[in-house]
This record gives structure tokens, C-alpha cells and sequence, in this order.
């Protein structure tokens, strides 16, 4: 068998790239609990019928929406960093 | 349509989900660019065409958090279209997760090109119009025929589907990160590649056959 040199992202040759393994492997366990959250919500609408407390639905659908718009708030406070370590390394 | 009639009650927060359409077509007018972080951009527009495809998830959260409010006040009736609205929440929740991570400039400039976008732009694309469009089929099949389709198979194909997209198109995240370039029609052996391949090869053969027989 050929034994070719690694050209993974997950097999980082440097600094740069490690941080952005590492990177990949934050935003992989945040996007696992996300979908574990939403989708399991989702089924349990589904899969559970019957007319669910209307407080506690308001709760769970408020508590999610007011989290997509938290994490996004974090998002733009990220892409502002971006923008300003960009600016330095020009 | 789907949501509310099986639910059996009006669509909860109506207003906020077209006011998220309106959101998400807005937005589509400054993110277009995540499709070429590649080509040599100043780091400015690389910074604000990332924030409006990483924004793009706020109004799209709204809309799937409405339809879950739906399906949790109202009294819901199973049915073959809801597992396939189910399916494409699913899938289409996987595929803007990955957006995200691509929607991130320097991961962008790992996967870019590779086999990673192809697993997200499936997922994507699948989640958010295929199997919207079965579940529509199935809906309205009856409306123009007069006849209802069979539940029971209908719930066989529903899983056949699911699980030969899946095995199909998720390895190929995996393929991506080990480093497999898009657009190739051949691959050196020994990188890794061989496995995830063959199982995608084996996803998207399942997924063609259903699809012709559903």
C-alpha cells in the first residue's frame, strides 16, 4: 500500500492550522448539543401527541429562540475579532 | 401548510416566520460570498460576508422553533409527512451547523473544496427542499387523485430514504477533512479514502433505488 503524507485538517502541520482543528472540534460539540436539543424537540412534538402545557412550550420555544439570538450575538462578537486580527496581519 | 394541518392548529407566531422569510432573503443579499472565501478577498468583506452567513441562522432558528411551537400546542396526528417534515428538519439542522463551521473564514479555508462541502451542500439542500418536497407529494397526492397513499409504505420508504441519504452523503464530511478535493474522478490509495467512499457509494445506491421506487 502506497504510504502518501497526511494532507488532513485533522492531522494539523502547524500552529495555524492546529488552532483551527481545535476550532473545528469547539464548534462540533456545540453543533451536536444544538441538533441533540432541537431535534429532539422536534420528535417529542411529533412522536408525543397530545396538547402539551402551553406555559411550559413557551418556555422551551423562548428559552431556544432567545439562545439562536445569544449565540448569534457571540457570533458577530467573533467575526469583529476576525476583522480586527485580518487588519494585523496585513 | 404541512405543520399546521397535521398539528391541527393555526401556525403559532405566523407574523415572526414571514418576518424571518423576509430575514433570510435580506441576508441571502450579503452572504453570497461564503462561496468564494478563497479567491483573495480584502479581510474586511471576509469579515462582514461571514457575520451575514453565520446571521442567516437567526431568522431560519425563528422559523423551525415556530414550527416546533405548532407541533407542541397542537394535538398531532402521525403521519407519513410529518416524519419527512421531520427528516428535512433534521438533515437541514445538520447541514446549518456545517454552514456555520464554513460560514467561519479559516476553517473555510481548510475545507474549502473538498468533500466537506459537498456533505453540507447536501445536507442543505436536502433537508431543506427533498424532503420538503416528498412530505408536499404525499400531501397533496390525495388532493389531486382522490386517493390516499399507503402509510405503511410510505413509512418504509420514509426510513429507506433517510438512512441511504445519511449513509451517503455524512462520510463524506469525514472524506473532506481527510483531504479528498471536490471535482475528481480518481484518488491516490492509501489516504484513507477508500472506506468512507465505498460506504457513500453503498448510501447513494440505497437512496437511488428508493427514490425510483417511492
Amino acid at each position: 500500500m502506497n504510504e502518501l503524507p497526511s494532507q488532513s485538517t485533522l492531522d494539523p502541520a502547524g500552529s495555524g492550522a492546529e488552532q483551527i482543528a481545535n476550532l473545528f472540534y469547539v464548534m462540533t460539540s456545540g453543533a451536536l448539543i444544538i441538533w441533540f436539543i432541537v431535534v429532539g424537540l422536534a420528535a417529542y412534538a411529533i412522536l408525543v401527541p397530545g396538547k402539551h402545557n402551553v406555559r411550559l412550550t413557551k418556555r422551551l420555544v423562548i428559552g431556544c429562540c432567545g439562545n439562536t439570538c445569544f449565540g448569534s450575538s457571540g457570533t458577530l462578537k467573533f467575526t469583529s475579532c476576525f476583522c480586527h486580527r485580518l487588519r494585523w496581519w496585513r | 401548510m404541512i405543520v399546521p394541518t397535521f398539528a391541527r392548529v393555526p401556525m403559532a407566531g405566523y407574523e415572526w416566520i414571514v418576518l424571518a422569510a423576509v430575514g433570510t432573503g435580506f441576508l441571502s443579499f450579503g452572504l453570497w460570498v461564503h462561496h468564494m472565501f478563497t479567491t483573495g478577498l480584502p479581510g474586511i468583506s471576509i469579515g462582514i460576508f461571514s457575520a451575514a452567513s453565520q446571521a442567516v441562522a437567526i431568522p431560519t432558528g425563528v422559523q423551525i422553533f415556530c414550527f416546533i411551537a405548532t407541533l407542541l400546542i397542537g394535538r398531532v396526528v402521525k403521519s407519513v409527512c410529518l416524519l419527512f417534515v421531520l427528516a428535512g428538519l433534521a438533515t437541514f439542522i445538520i447541514g446549518g451547523l456545517t454552514g456555520v463551521m464554513v460560514a467561519v473564514a479559516p476553517f473555510d479555508f481548510q475545507a474549502h473544496d473538498t468533500y466537506f462541502i459537498v456533505g453540507h451542500l447536501h445536507y442543505v439542500l436536502v433537508g431543506g427542499t427533498i424532503f420538503p418536497i416528498v412530505a408536499g407529494f404525499y400531501y397533496y397526492y390525495p388532493l389531486i387523485t382522490g386517493k390516499q397513499m399507503s402509510e405503511r409504505l410510505g413509512t418504509v420508504a420514509f426510513w429507506l430514504l433517510l438512512v441511504g441519504f445519511n449513509v451517503a452523503f455524512f462520510p463524506m464530511h469525514l472524506t473532506g477533512l481527510i483531504g479528498l478535493p471536490r471535482r475528481v474522478y480518481s484518488y491516490p490509495s492509501g489516504m484513507g479514502f477508500e472506506l468512507p467512499n465505498m460506504i457513500s457509494s453503498i448510501g447513494a445506491f440505497v437512496l437511488g433505488r428508493v427514490f425510483a421506487l417511492a
